[in-house]
């Protein structure tokens, strides 16, 4: 076998070593180059990738709580953070265009749980909230986190099940017994289980059976002191009772996909079940009873704990809202033919 | 004649590699090829060792003509084997790689040893055997190599 | 700067106590990443070296195919299984939605591609003396490709860490598919975003930190058995 020999100048040499240099560079680079567009890139290589990871959990943080702070500094704009039953059922859609026609203000909305938006304002992230908590809205001015609590309209939840209703609850009137009777079928139940007023009200209801709750405690750290959160639910967790800690609407699809029961506010549900071209196989299958009964309240966030919030411009939309005008647009606002919401503000609103 | 080769070429795109109109390689006969780089002296040899198939041509071993499908090639590999100008070795031990021809001819592993540290001494790679195949220098990668290609007997190497 | 260091205290706390809660929401989590990035490492570390190994028409456009699935994004392999498994799709009978069997199903998807793009890639680097020495040797087809497969392990473990850290991050598909049902189908990557959802950051951060620490952990362990392997 031959070999050949060449003779190659310095300057030839250093040329052909950089290209080598080059191609073997291109080489390493290219297993990775194809994965990495469209920030696919942390999961893809392997080295470096928690560092990469604790950047971008840390950039997220940041992003989520200066955000709200450092935007917005326009005048005339207020935010509110509110609840999804508010957003999802249409109602807003129609009350706030007409708020910034008489008044010029715009509104930013933020839909959420009710136990995030009384978050919300506790941190001084919106102006006002609107939310439908009764007790912990009070708590909520009664601590100095918002100046007064004025009572806007109220609807009424619903229980929902599959309309071959396996627990048979049909018609019954108390909520609490048929949520009795649907835990004793073992059929399955879904909870919102996000700390919204809807879930609220579920445990509330659940309280209300009598049977064994099981309390879940976890220990946070807020403001250097301790604090607890409970939450509580039937036994049977995981297995007949699923807690989705889910907004309203994802959760009505969730049951009627697992053809199960479930507690909805009624304005969501007429939404989902009439609003859309493939309809729900859930029905109502109890309604009626004073416990079922859902207040909504709307909260201006106190200034004299946040000097920054616009409370001027959130206390003239909430005493707008309390209006006859205001009232008369929720009393008229209907959503396939039926009415939502009861104004609570007027006489004989309801 | 162990090899007759009659109107060999090997095409890769549109270059034509090999050309070669005849070719005899006699039994028990050490034969040179030379050329300079790129004439197709590697792609010659790995068409003998059959690891490429020709594009045109007849190649005649041990006056059987080859027909060149998977099975066939492989039956007759297993009499010739290829050592190349610049061999790797598997990442594994020295020893392992002596091996491994021998495995795959399924040889008992009793003989197997015995065959393995006969090739060894004869490349005086004894002391070696146990030591990791991408340690060794140039040289000593060449000769286990070597003993690689000679544990597996072959006819033609 | 409060509100991380609160996060942290709450983490460590929630970590000493064993949090029942937070126990179940690891091992959900590790046992469905677990599941799936093994089925996706059966069908795409084969369907790679099928790849790699051969040649046949269409190769160049199925591997650009391949390499633009490592773009897809989460939410859309979600949707797209939904349709199928949802009460009113083909496979709506087998009651998967919203069980952990989908997420697996989901995130096999979303990794299959990555197995595969990347053992194409470790075996595409591997120098194809090896194949060449090994038939010569006389090894058959199967053979050939157990040595290929020997000398790029190095890469396709790569493969199978990326894709277990993709699975285990990824939130789009556990929370579509999964349901983010509370001791069933509850991830820490769902956890996450409901604790988000709720408000409760605190907790969301803590979560974060175990997810964090947990990866590091099985880094930590991959690299010792790729250092192990190592001859």
């Amino acid at each position: 076998m031959s070999t050949s020999t060449c003779l190659v100048t310095e300057g030839a040499a250093s040329q052909a070593l950089r290209y080598c240099w080059g191609c073997a560079r291109t080489n390493a680079q290219s297993a990775f180059v194809n994965n990495s567009f469209l920030g696919e890139r942390i999961f893809l290589k392997d080295t470096g990738n928690t560092r990469k990871l604790i950047a971008a959990l840390l950039g997220g943080v940041l992003g989520v709580v200066v955000i709200p702070v450092v935007s917005l500094g326009a005048e005339k704009v207020i935010k509110v953070s509110t609840t999804t039953s508010t957003q999802a059922s249409g109602l807003l859609d129609v009350l706030l265009p007409e708020f910034t026609n008489d008044t010029g203000i715009e509104v930013k909305v933020f839909a959420k749980g009710t136990g995030a938006a009384i978050n919300d304002g506790m941190d001084g992230n919106v102006d006002l909230i609107f939310v439908h908590a009764k007790a912990r809205e009070e708590k909520f001015v009664a601590e100095g986190h918002g100046t007064k609590r004025y009572a806007v309209m109220h609807n009424d939840f619903v229980i929902l099940g599959p309309s071959s209703d396996p627990a048979g609850i049909r018609g019954m009137e108390d909520a609490a017994a048929a949520l009795k009777k649907i835990a004793i079928a073992g059929t399955k139940f879904i909870s919102r289980g996000d700390d919204s007023g809807t879930h609220t009200k579920e445990q509330g209801l659940w309280g209300a059976t009598g049977l064994q709750l099981v309390a879940e405690t976890t220990t946070l750290v807020k403001k250097g002191r301790e604090t607890q959160l409970t939450f509580n639910n039937p036994i049977g967790l995981g297995e007949w009772y699923l807690s989705i800690g889910q907004g309203m609407g994802k959760t009505i699809t969730y049951a009627d996909e697992k053809r199960a029961y479930t507690l909805s506010d009624r304005g969501t549900y007429i939404k989902y079940k009439f609003g859309r071209r493939k309809g729900l196989d859930l029905e109502i299958l109890c309604e009626g009873d004073e416990m079922l009964h859902n207040p909504y309240g709307v909260i201006p966030v106190n200034p004299r704990k946040y000097p920054h919030v616009k409370f001027d411009l959130a206390d003239r939309f909430a005493r707008w809202l309390v209006s006859p005008r205001g009232q008369v647009l929720i009393a008229n606002y209907k959503l396939l033919g039926k009415q939502l919401f009861y104004p609570d503000a007027i006489p004989g609103g309801k | 004649m162990l090899f007759e080769v009659k109107n060999l070429t090997k095409i890769y795109g549109n270059r034509k590699v090999l050309d070669i109109s005849e070719l005899c390689l006699e039994k028990g006969k050490v034969c040179g090829l030379l050329g300079p780089n790129g004439s197709g002296k590697t792609t010659l040899l790995e068409t003998l060792s059959f690891l490429l198939r020709p594009t045109t041509g007849e190649i005649v071993y041990d006056s059987r003509k080859v027909g060149f499908s998977e099975t066939l090639l492989q039956e007759l590999r297993r009499e010739v084997v290829m050592v190349e100008q610049q061999p790797i070795l598997f990442t594994t031990s020295a020893y392992k790689n002596v091996e491994f021809g021998l495995k795959v001819r399924k040889v008992p592993k009793k003989r197997r040893k015995r065959i393995i540290l006969e090739v060894l001494d004869l490349v005086a790679m004894r002391d070696f055997a146990d030591a990791s195949a991408h340690k060794l220098s140039g040289g000593e990668t060449q000769r286990i190599a070597i003993a690689r290609a000679l544990a597996c007997s072959p006819r033609v190497i | 700067m409060d509100f991380l260091f609160d996060s942290f205290v709450s983490a460590i706390l929630l970590l000493k106590s064993l949090d029942a809660e937070l126990c179940t929401i690891v091992l959900v989590s590790l046992k469905v990443s677990s599941s799936s990035t093994l089925i996706a490492s059966l069908i795409g570390i084969p369907a790679g070296f099928a790849i790699a190994f051969r040649e046949f028409p269409g190769k160049r456009i199925t591997i650009t195919i391949l390499n633009t699935l490592l773009a897809l994004p989460t939410v859309a392999i979600g949707l797209f299984v939904y349709a199928f498994i949802s009460r009113r799709g083909i496979f709506g009978p087998l009651d998967l939605l919203y069980t952990q069997k989908a997420i697996v199903i989901g995130q096999v998807i979303l990794i299959v591609p990555i197995v595969t793009t990347f053992t194409i890639a470790a075996i595409s680097r591997i120098d194809d003396r090896y194949r060449k020495s090994a038939m010569t040797l006389g090894a058959t087809t199967l053979q050939t490709a157990v040595v290929i497969f020997r000398e790029a392990r190095f890469g396709i473990l790569a493969a199978i860490i990326a894709s277990f850290g993709r699975v285990i991050a990824e939130v789009g598909i556990s929370m579509m598919l999964g349901g983010n049902a509370k001791g069933f189908t509850r991830t820490m990557t769902t956890a996450m975003a409901l604790e988000y959802d709720k408000g409760e950051f605190a907790l969301a951060v803590a979560l974060g930190l175990i997810l964090l620490s947990i990866s590091f952990a099985l880094n930590l362990f991959f690299n010792y058995l790729q250092g192990r392997t190592r001859v």
